[in-house]
């Protein structure tokens, strides 16, 4: 077994010790210690991929390739680059944590614990994916589970938003369809065989108006994921409503597929295309930068102003890797991996606090401070985070998008509205909530902000 | 004739005399046993889906009415193993439904001979085969479908399958008198050198179309399915959603890849306008489903749309993955049918408010269920999504990106309504929800087949490449 399949195997054998766990506590212990190995996996993956790209210069290491269905030429072909090491690293941590955040679930905590690792499963194999098939196949498995994850524990309309995130996703699949398809059925333009093999894709000069075509359906049907406006409406409705967990992972890890999609297939496969179209999607996501960070100023729950904010982030990433050069790349890959890990550590403390407080808005959260001084202090670190001032990780990721022609207050704006919220929780009214009723917190929930917050600086 | 050669016929044989067996064993069994009838069904039709894996070998028989190829017996055998897993999963519906009447071998008997009915419609190489034996599959059936004789539903249900199909057929049979006029002969091999696409000639292959489309339920052929498959037992409308329909997609296919192949150049655009109208009208209408029947009526009305996709092909590739398609259909909705079946058998409840909390008290019940519903729609890992994507890269093939869109978009439609179960199930906590109860075993075994199938027929690419290969009979 191959150092990236182990990425699939891991989390379906703990899928399948879950069916025979009894109760939560056998529950949550089986998917620690999963999530701990997918961890350490994640880490190991991550060195062996420094030493192994310090000697072998191929765009994709640990590859390997399976044929499955031979007529269709479809490969379980895999392998993996530097950005789907850090992305795999990044879903590791925060699957780990998302489990920490979970330790209390009492409402059918088998279940979610099975759901929480398909979509990882989904998440790694999309990473891991060279194959046009198969990356559509874990994408789809990623999507599904968030029906039941926030149909079943989520709250709020949660029925409503849980249908309309996964209608919409599953809708923009069937663009990406289409658009695979088409690539797949131009794959033999310079005379070989139709093929899904992404690197193999790549050497073929796939005729212009074939990449004009299929490029707008690809980088849409990858983009909703990423929010791209205007088709975002599910992400804000979607985060609000699902439990913490799976806001973390759906924020930190799953928009990031999006990102990863349009960049590693839409824009590499059909470049001339993209070249074409580039145009129209940078307005598009220009507007979702803006737009974005203005709907979150407006927002008074704090999991809307996140969710909203996310918007806005994953839109400069869009707008970044529309740049189509390397050192906007490097910066929306930055920002993507710098934004998995805030955001997730955001929803985390959201979540703290809603389950500490009866109320939902920000405006309530005032003695949040009095109360705990950790989960207060890492609310501020981690939105002074978002919003980016010096010395945080994020602040590289967000020069790089300087370099480029970007809009003047472009990317001030989705920051803007962190130190409005910051503002709230810390003056905002006071309220007959006891100080003391913050302070009985799960001995768990610092372990969740510790990984995550070292990360940040 | 070399008497050998009969054995050509082995599949109708074998079923005719397992049919003669259980009526002479219904004879002569004292009324106290009855109940070993549907034992002795299960056993016999058991070894005889398992004797139809014995290699044979291609030929014909009188003349060329009787065909049979390595591929009309994968149709065989697929269409025995539905019939296999719809006898297990009715097994208790009949002993205490059916029996207690002191009707015993009637069901097995109509049920059967509209399996064999089946077999020669698909080994036909001729017209007159071919009309026999499409007679011979409906008329059971309407007798099946007014079996509940305490039910007017069910006895409305039998007058109106009997009346439409009878009228399809009619309508079938003046188009292949017209395609006899313009060709001059019924024989198979005969009509391909000549048929021409002069207009009796088309006039004629769009009634016959027609009549096929009726058994199908491809949309406006439709308008039977939903009535009558609310009216009829749950077996008999499972084996019209499967197995009528995959037996008559087969026919139709053949019949258009090799027969009417001339005619393509009309048949395609035709195929093309009901493939839309057919998954938007079913999509479209199962969204407001209460009645869990009605709602995987029109969701099977929907999947026949997905499958013209593959017949618009026309190619080794089309028939590949319409095969593919509908073997994995039948498992995947005969684990539907099933959920809906022993739920109504414990409880009678066959709405979907009916189903709300069923995760809760039934969990195994509900996961079946839910792999049913996602292999309908399509998600992966399970088989209806390899089913699906094989579909559309067909039709994709052939350049049809605007039909494949659509049709993605109608996959995601469908989704809507297999996700309302789902939240039913699953979400929803219910007021009364159905009590726990445990399966027979026969039912179980049935469930159970279904669910391995739905798991492995996606991820166990040799069973495709074979489909492939046996396709390239029909080219």
């Amino acid at each position: 077994m191959d150092i990236l399949s182990l990425f699939v195997l891991v989390p379906v054998l703990v899928v399948v010790a879950l069916v025979f766990t009894k109760g939560l506590p056998q529950a949550r212990l089986v998917s620690m210690v999963g999530g701990l190995v997918q961890l350490g996996m994640a880490i190991n993956l991550l060195f062996a991929y420094l030493r192994e790209s310090a000697v072998n210069s191929s765009i994709f290491l640990f590859t390997r390739d399976i044929v499955w269905f031979r007529h269709f030429n479809i490969h379980y072909s895999i392998g993996v680059d530097g950005i789907s090491v850090a992305l795999i690293l990044l879903t590791a941590l925060v699957v780990l944590a998302g489990v920490f955040i979970s330790w209390k679930i009492d409402d059918l905590p088998k279940e979610f614990f099975i759901s929480l690792l398909v979509l990882a499963t989904g998440v790694y194999g999309f990473f891991i994916s060279t194959d046009l098939f198969t990356m559509f196949l874990f994408y789809e498995v990623a999507v599904i589970p968030m029906y039941l994850l926030i149909g079943i524990w989520g709250s709020g309309p949660k029925e409503y938003s849980a249908m309309k995130l996964t209608l919409m996703l599953m809708g923009a699949s069937a663009l990406l369809l289409v658009g695979i398809l088409g690539i797949y059925f131009h794959s033999n333009a310079d005379g070989g065989a139709l093929t899904f093999k992404l690197l193999e894709i790549a050497q073929v000069n796939i005729p212009l108006e074939a990449q004009k075509l299929f490029f707008p359906l690809t980088f849409i049907g990858f983009a909703v994921l990423g929010a791209l406006f205007p088709f975002h409406t599910w992400s804000p409705d979607g985060h609000a409503s699902a439990p913490t967990a799976v806001s973390m992972l759906h924020a930190g890890v799953l928009m990031k597929l999006g990102g990863y999609g349009v960049f590693r297939v839409a824009m590499f496969l059909l470049p001339a295309g993209a070249l074409e179209w580039s145009w129209f999607f940078i307005i598009l996501s220009a507007m979702g930068v803006v737009y974005g960070a203005f709907a979150a100023i407006k927002q008074t729950d704090l999991k809307y102003i996140n969710a909203y904010s996310s918007v806005s982030h994953l839109g400069m990433v869009l707008f970044a890797l529309l740049m189509l050069n390397k050192t906007a790349w490097n910066g929306a890959i930055l920002q993507s991996l710098s934004h998995g890990f805030m955001t997730a550590l955001f929803f985390a403390l959201i979540g703290m606090i809603y389950s500490r407080t009866p109320y939902p808005g920000h405006y309530q959260t005032g003695r949040a401070a009095e109360g705990d001084p950790l989960y207060f202090g890492g609310v501020c670190n981690c939105r002074s985070g978002l919003a980016g001032p010096a010395g945080l990780q994020r602040l590289c990721g967000r020069d790089e998008h300087l370099c480029r022609r970007l809009p003047a207050g472009g990317p001030v704006l989705p920051g803007s509205h962190h130190p409005f919220g910051i503002g709230h929780c810390d003056y905002g009214g006071v309220h007959s909530a006891g100080g003391g009723h913050y302070a009985d917190g799960a001995g768990q929930e610092p372990r969740v902000c510790q990984p995550a917050a070292g990360h940040l600086v | 004739m070399d008497l050998s050669t009969l054995l050509l016929m082995r599949h109708e044989g074998i079923l005719l005399l397992i049919t003669l067996l259980l009526l002479g064993a219904d004879l002569f069994m004292p009324a106290g046993k009855r109940s070993s009838l549907v034992h002795l069904a299960l056993l016999l039709f058991g070894l005889h889906t398992a004797l139809g894996f014995l290699p044979m070998e291609e030929s014909s028989l009188f003349g060329g009415m009787f065909r049979s190829t390595p591929l009309i017996y994968f149709f065989k055998n697929a269409l025995n193993i539905g019939v296999f897993i719809l006898l297990l999963q009715s097994a208790d519906w009949v002993k205490e439904k059916i029996l207690q009447q002191q009707r015993g071998a009637e069901f097995f008997l109509l049920l059967f001979f509209s399996l064999l009915g089946m077999y020669f419609m698909i080994s036909a190489g001729d017209f007159l085969m071919f009309y026999i034996g499409l007679e011979l599959s409906t008329l059971p059936l309407a007798a099946l479908a007014a079996y509940e004789i305490g039910k007017r539903q069910s006895s409305e249900a039998g007058i109106k399958l009997v009346l439409s199909a009878g009228l399809a057929s009619g309508v079938s049979l003046f188009g292949i008198s017209m395609l006899y006029a313009t060709t001059g002969s019924i024989y198979f091999e005969a009509i391909i050198g000549v048929l021409s696409s002069s207009p009796l000639a088309i006039l004629g292959m769009l009634l016959f179309f027609a009549g096929l489309a009726f058994k199908i339920s491809l949309v406006p052929f439709h308008f039977w399915t939903a009535d009558v498959y609310e009216g009829s037992p749950i077996p008999v409308a499972s084996f019209l959603s499967v197995i009528s329909k995959g037996a008559a997609v087969f026919i139709l296919m053949i019949l258009l890849f090799t027969v009417l192949k001339p005619l393509m150049p009309v048949w395609e655009n035709l195929v093309y306008g009901l493939a839309l109208l057919t998954m938007f009208v079913g999509n479209l209408f199962a969204l407001r489903q209460q009645n869990m029947k009605r709602f995987l009526a029109f969701s099977s009305v929907a999947q026949a749309g997905f499958i013209l996709l593959g017949l618009i092909t026309g190619s080794q590739l089309g028939t590949a993955t319409v095969v593919y398609f509908v073997l994995i259909y039948i498992f995947s909705n005969l684990a539907a049918f099933g959920v809906v079946q022993a739920i109504s058998l414990q409880t009678g409840k066959e709405n979907m408010d009916d189903y709300e909390g069923l995760y809760r008290t039934n969990p195994l019940l509900s996961l079946v269920m839910l792999l049913a519903l996602f292999s309908l729609a399509g998600i992966p890992p399970v088989a209806g999504f390899f089913g699906k994507f094989f579909l559309f890269t067909a039709a994709a093939s052939e350049g049809y990106y605007l039909l494949v869109f659509l049709a993605v978009v109608n996959a995601t439609i469908s989704l809507y309504y297999y996700l309302l179960v789902v939240r039913a199930m699953f979400v929803r906590k219910g007021e009364h929800p159905v009590p726990y109860f445990r399966n027979a075993g026969y039912m179980r075994l049935g469930l159970a087949i279904t669910v391995i199938g739905i798991l492995v027929l996606g991820l166990y690419s040799p069973l495709y490449d074979y489909i492939f290969e046996l396709s390239a009979a029909l080219k």
